[in-house]
């Protein structure tokens, strides 16, 4: 259901990578017309390089999709009614204000017309230009008229402008005159809302350190180069071997940091991913070579994100070596290169065959031309600056114009999503919710060349189905429909492109003879993917009184739904189509004619024997409840009651404590110098002051239940006549029960877990024997805001990193815990330059642009003492007489080898965060909690903020450990994902839910236990297994579990399947 | 097929949705040839794949099944391809009981964007089964 609310609204994203993928989809399934702008000639960005992605080794990015399953984002953002594409294209002007801008997009010229190109494939056939492909090493070769990548989209060909010599022989061969040599630039004017900025990143260039002979070594590559020669899409079809000589690797090195945490020769900031590619692609190599050595050579390992810390530890336990040292240089002889790495102020050298340069990222090379085009300002690093470090960090200089994705700095990918669901929430905001009833705005075509048609939906020809946004569905069928005798119609689309080895009438001939039950005619139609098309097949269907129908075309994924649509119109059930797709799966990948037609005459036979038996499929809808309760009155929670209200709905935001802010409370300030306070004291005026807003403040959650498709929370209140403050009180406001009453129930569509964490305890062997002068860092840093309040005796101030964190009890990484130990190192520097100020550490984290403050920390003298991570540092009294009762701390300096005494007047532990997930809460929403307890996402790369259970949703630290700003963008995330659901304002159910043959039904329970979404239950009077099927999404685990027939998978029941395996083996 | 005078074996293949029918798809839109002695049956995911129509495939006269599913940890429905490699482990033990060669039943996991492993796993399993010969498993039966 498309909600109407943002329907006639435009927003442009700049960059069709991750984030912008991401952005455009959302934004799009809320209603809004999306243009999705790229430079290049193809969607993906840089993870369509990528081979696997960690923490999960899958890639994964199919789960991004806001529907649920869904096909990888490049097929979807191509399929999408709403998103207009346009590639090899660039922002170059905009006026106007947030709501209303005019965007100028210059787009390259299209020398293959997309619409024209079925993929055939005869230009690439008589191109004479041989090109190297860069990012293959020159492992492969193209020509200059080449398709991009195996899932490019949009598809088809290419040509290479700077490598084509014009010959024209391309033009000649084309059959359908796709090609065209003169094509010039063509401009394209864009009224649009809003405006979401996320060009990616470029890697940087390994050359900055020429030591490390990237530049005359082939067996010295990049990490993207690395992830290239694995994938099985590759060159070597995933087999690892070196570039230089073919041979396998035995020894491997990665070195980190490559024009990263280098202010003398590139960037001073961190790049926060390489890190943790390097471990992915070092494990990839143990994987792929089990008995290669495998090394990395590194400063600091960051593994900075959910999961990562523990990825990290599994790279140890495969036999990935890390090495904490910097490396000098590289040389290369006999084929074999040397290593020289510093450490304990010795050098050392060490072979290796394959060296692996984990180089950092830069601000994308298109951004400085497109910060000029947007008109928005940049930081001295080059990448977008944000409006403020506060509240909605996605803001740029320019109202309406917002950025993610790593136009503002570094980002992975669960981050890069994270802000473009944030961004998505803001472009929402800008562009309203309400419609105006305007037209969509006119789209201005410059003609300087041939018109473009950023509306063009209509070509089929490779997968980019029309058929999308087709007429309404017959929501159920009529009654007689699937009772009445089968009257099969086989109809062979006459495809407006080439079916490759297969003629449609040599097809349609053979299918005539043969004889098969039920099949009342056999004809030919033209392009079924066209209206004209369709009418003729709807004229067939009606004069011959067909109520099956078996069309023999291209795959049922472009066509299926768009005929479907059609079919309903002359009385055709839903269901009672069946493809065979012999254009695809036949056609194109048989070129001899025989083979081709017998092969695409069993595929026909077998369509029908499956459709004889469909029964019509139902489609159900059901209001989604209005409204939404976030759980949790932290920062995350604030927030995305805030977010959610600015969309229009109404929420309740529960909160346990009796005031609002949660932990943060505690906080003065942030690394970057922002206010806690002050963002909290705003959060709250916004949430207190919004109409939209009822606040229930010592209340907690009792009892959660799924009604009418939404929830029904009952809320307790902990102490009557507290805090119930909302709007301005006005009588008319939900929960009405709230004042004085001790429970109150809640009816919601959306519930958003914001419930945070707490701060972890610290360990037992930190334990001192006076607990006066041991402090957390929250302790310490109440003493250090507003005024510094730290007695003057005290000359020595020692912090301990990962207190409690990285060790058996806490595997994961806390992730703030160094940044905020350095935030109060560098308070306390300033405050009081006389005191010293160790951190004992085992590595350093801080994410990104955050490393200036350690670079900062360290000029101002703090000192950072390393330590192995199995030599943790100790806490004694006294031991070396260094003044009464005194603190020392003992720890073994890694980069000296030996134990020192640190004399310490005060101890700081660094704790961490500890999940606080409410067990109860999860299983009364049907929602995960792992063994640290934080909620477990849908999809901790591609769905951060999702849970599998639909209108469940989570932000802040109850998802996992993070900063304010992390908790804040999450929140927004969240709020985008609830607000565009509740927004549809109902709920239909998938095509292919699962049903209850009754009388087969023994009631075991085994669908119950396999379904991976708790659809199925046993009714226990009846025993019999029922399915709620607007949590079903089809996918059929429980009929193949079934022991007795009874569970059945509509549209694929297996009498279908065996009946059509039956033909195919007769 | 299989009436000439050389042995083509007929293949049953089981895919994916998501992944392995999409990726055969993608095949098809690069043109890249492979052997015509596949039969492909879109199941929704191939959890889904009842061993039972593998039995009942083979037991038919095809001479091999190919099961397709996406990648671990990329199953559309969160563990269906985990469900289906964890079935066919059990069924490959029961086929040798039934003297059915198990060589004969293949699960790959081949995503969207692997259009040319499909078309070389179809190319290696014909290659395989020629290899093996015909399934005597429909004599038998008839037998």
């Amino acid at each position: 259901m498309v909600p109407e609310a943002y329907l006639k609204r435009s927003v442009l994203v700049a960059g069709g990578g991750v984030a912008g993928m991401h952005a455009s989809l959302i934004l799009a399934d809320a209603g809004v017309q999306v243009y999705l702008v790229d430079s290049s000639p193809t969607v993906g960005g840089l993870w369509s390089l990528l081979d696997k992605t960690f923490p999960t080794h899958s890639c994964g990015v199919c789960h991004m999709s806001p529907r649920n399953p869904a096909y990888c984002p490049v097929i979807e953002i191509e399929r999408h009614p709403r998103i207009t594409l346009m590639v090899n294209s660039s922002v170059t002007e905009v006026s106007g204000d947030i709501g209303d801008f005019r965007v100028r997009v210059t787009t390259r010229p299209e020398f293959v017309r997309r619409y024209l190109c079925d993929g055939c494939g005869e230009c690439e056939k008589v191109c004479p230009v041989e090109v190297s492909v860069p990012s293959y090493l020159g492992l492969s070769d193209r020509r200059a008229i080449y398709r991009p990548g195996h899932r490019a989209v949009p598809g088809g060909f290419v040509l290479d402008e700077a490598a084509c010599t014009r010959c024209g022989k391309c033009a000649e061969a084309c059959p359908r005159g796709a090609i065209d040599l003169l094509a010039e630039d063509t401009r394209t004017d864009l009224d649009v809302g809003a405006i979401i900025v996320c060009p990616g990143m470029t890697m940087c260039d390994p050359r900055v350190r020429p030591e490390y002979s990237y530049d005359p070594s082939k067996n010295v590559i990049t990490g993207l180069e690395f992830e290239r020669i694995v994938s099985a899409s590759g060159p070597t079809g995933g087999r690892l071997l070196r570039p230089g000589d073919g041979a396998r690797p035995g020894r491997i090195a990665f070195i980190q940091c490559v024009g990263s945490r280098d202010r003398s020769r590139a960037n001073p900031y961190c790049s926060s991913v390489c890190c943790m590619y390097a471990i992915k692609e070092a494990i990839i190599a143990k994987t792929l070579v089990p008995d290669a050595r495998v090394k990395v050579f590194y400063m600091d390992v960051r593994a900075l994100g959910k999961g990562y810390e523990e990825y990290y530890a599994r790279a140890k336990s495969l036999g990935v070596e890390f090495e904490n040292c910097r490396v000098s240089g590289i040389e290369e002889r006999d084929g074999a290169l040397e290593v020289c790495a510093e450490s304990d102020g010795t050098v050392r050298r060490e072979g290796f065959d394959l060296v692996v340069l984990s180089n950092g990222l830069t601000p994308s090379r298109d951004l400085g031309a497109l910060s000029a085009a947007l008109g928005v300002e940049r930081d001295e690093f080059g990448f977008i600056r944000l409006l403020s470090q506060g509240r909605s960090r996605v803001k740029t200089s320019r109202p309406g114009i917002y950025v993610c994705g790593g136009a503002s700095g570094p980002q992975d990918i669960p981050t890069a999503i994270m802000w473009s669901g944030a961004c998505a929430l803001q472009a929402l905001r800008a562009v309203g919710p309400e419609a105006d009833g305007d037209e969509w705005p006119a789209l201005q075509v410059d003609t300087e060349g041939p018109a473009t048609q950023p509306h063009q939906h209509e070509n089929v020809a490779l997968g980019s189905s029309a058929a999308l946004s087709g007429p309404a569905l017959t929501l159920a069928p009529t009654p007689a429909a699937g009772q009445e005798e089968p009257r099969i119609g086989v109809f062979v689309c006459r495809c407006e492109s080439s079916m490759g080895g297969l003629d449609p009438g040599n097809l349609a001939g053979a299918v005539s003879a043969k004889t098969m039950d039920d099949v009342v005619i056999v004809g030919e139609v033209p392009a079924m993917c066209r209206r004209e098309g369709l009418e003729a097949l709807a004229r067939e269907v009606a004069s011959h009184n067909i109520n099956r129908v078996v069309a023999a075309a291209c795959s049922p994924r472009n066509v299926q739904s768009f005929i479907e649509a059609g079919l309903s119109e002359v009385g055709v059930a839903r269901g009672m189509l069946e493809i065979a797709n012999v254009r695809e799966q036949c056609g194109w990948v048989h070129d001899d004619p025989v083979e081709a037609t017998r092969k695409a005459c069993d595929l026909v036979a077998m369509a029908v024997a499956g459709v004889r038996l469909a029964r019509p499929l139902a489609e159900h809808a059901r209001a989604i409840p209005a409204g939404a309760v976030v759980i949790g009155g932290g920062p995350a929670g604030m927030q995305a009651a805030a977010s959610l209200a600015d969309l229009g709905h109404d929420v309740h935001l529960v909160e346990k404590g009796s005031v609002l802010g949660g932990r943060a409370r505690l906080l003065a300030r942030t690394l970057d110098g922002t206010d806690v306070h002050e963002v909290l004291e705003k959060l709250e005026e916004r949430v207190r002051q919004d109409s939209h807003i009822t606040i229930h403040t010592s209340s907690r959650v009792a009892s959660v239940s799924r009604k009418d498709g939404g929830f029904r929370l009952s809320i307790v209140r902990d102490h009557s006549g507290a805090d119930h403050s909302g709007a301005d009180g006005s009588p008319g406001d939900p929960g009405p029960a709230c004042c004085g009453g001790e429970r109150v129930e809640i009816d919601c569509g959306a519930v958003v877990v914001a419930t945070g964490g707490v701060e972890a305890s610290s360990p037992a062997y930190l334990a001192s024997p006076d607990g006066v002068r041991i402090l957390t860092q929250t302790e310490l840093e109440a003493r250090l805001w507003p005024s510094c309040d730290i007695p003057g005796g005290v000359q020595s101030v020692v912090m301990i990193q990962c207190a409690g964190s990285r060790d058996e009890a806490r595997p994961y990484c806390s992730q703030v815990c160094c940044s905020h130990a350095i935030k109060n190192a560098i308070r306390l520097k300033a405050e009081r330059p006389d005191i010293e100020v160790y951190v004992l550490h085992h590595d350093i984290r801080v994410p990104g642009l955050s490393e200036v403050f350690y670079e900062r920390a360290r000029e101002m003298g703090v000192v950072f003492v390393r330590h192995p991570e199995s030599a943790r540092p100790r806490v004694v009294q006294d031991a070396h007489n260094l003044g009464g009762g005194r603190l020392a701390v003992e720890v073994r300096d890694e980069v000296l080898g030996e134990t020192i005494i640190v004399p310490a007047d005060l101890v700081v532990l660094s704790t961490g965060t500890e999940g606080a997930a409410d067990r109860e809460l999860a299983m009364a929403l049907g929602v995960p909690v792992d063994n640290h307890g934080f909620f477990t996402e849908a999809n901790a790369k591609v769905q951060p903020v999702d849970f599998l259970a639909p209108g469940v949703y989570v932000c802040g630290l109850a998802r996992a450990p993070g900063f304010l700003t992390d908790a804040l963008i999450s929140a927004q995330a969240a709020a985008a994902r609830a607000g565009v659901y509740l927004a549809a304002k109902e709920a239909r159910t998938t095509a292919n839910v699962s049903y209850v043959r009754a009388r087969r039904c023994a009631g075991c329970g085994v669908c119950v236990d396999v379904c991976p979404y708790g659809a199925r239950s046993i009714d226990e009077e009846a025993r019999l297994a029922v399915v709620d099927e607007y949590l079903c999404r089809g996918c059929g685990a429980c009929q193949a579990a079934c022991p007795s027939g009874a569970a059945s998978h509509a549209g694929f029941e297996s009498e279908r399947i065996t009946s059509a395996l039956d033909v195919a083996l007769g | 097929m299989g009436s000439g005078e050389e042995f083509e074996p007929k293949i049953v293949a089981f895919l994916c949705n998501w992944c392995t029918y999409t990726g055969a798809d993608l095949a098809g839109v690069s043109r890249i040839q492979y052997p015509p002695n596949v039969r492909p049956i879109r199941v929704m995911c191939s959890g889904s794949v009842d061993p039972m129509y593998i039995l009942k495939a083979l037991l038919d006269g095809a001479d091999g099944v190919l099961v397709g599913g996406c990648h671990p940890g990329d199953c559309h429905y969160v563990s269906g391809n985990y469900k289906a490699r964890r079935r066919l482990a059990v069924l490959s033990a029961i086929l040798d009981e039934f003297g059915i060669d198990s060589r004969r039943v293949w699960f790959r996991f081949i995503s969207a964007s692997e259009g040319a492993l499909f078309a070389k796993t179809v190319r290696d399993m014909r290659d395989a089964l020629k290899a093996l010969g015909p399934n005597p498993a429909r004599a038998l039966w008839i037998a």
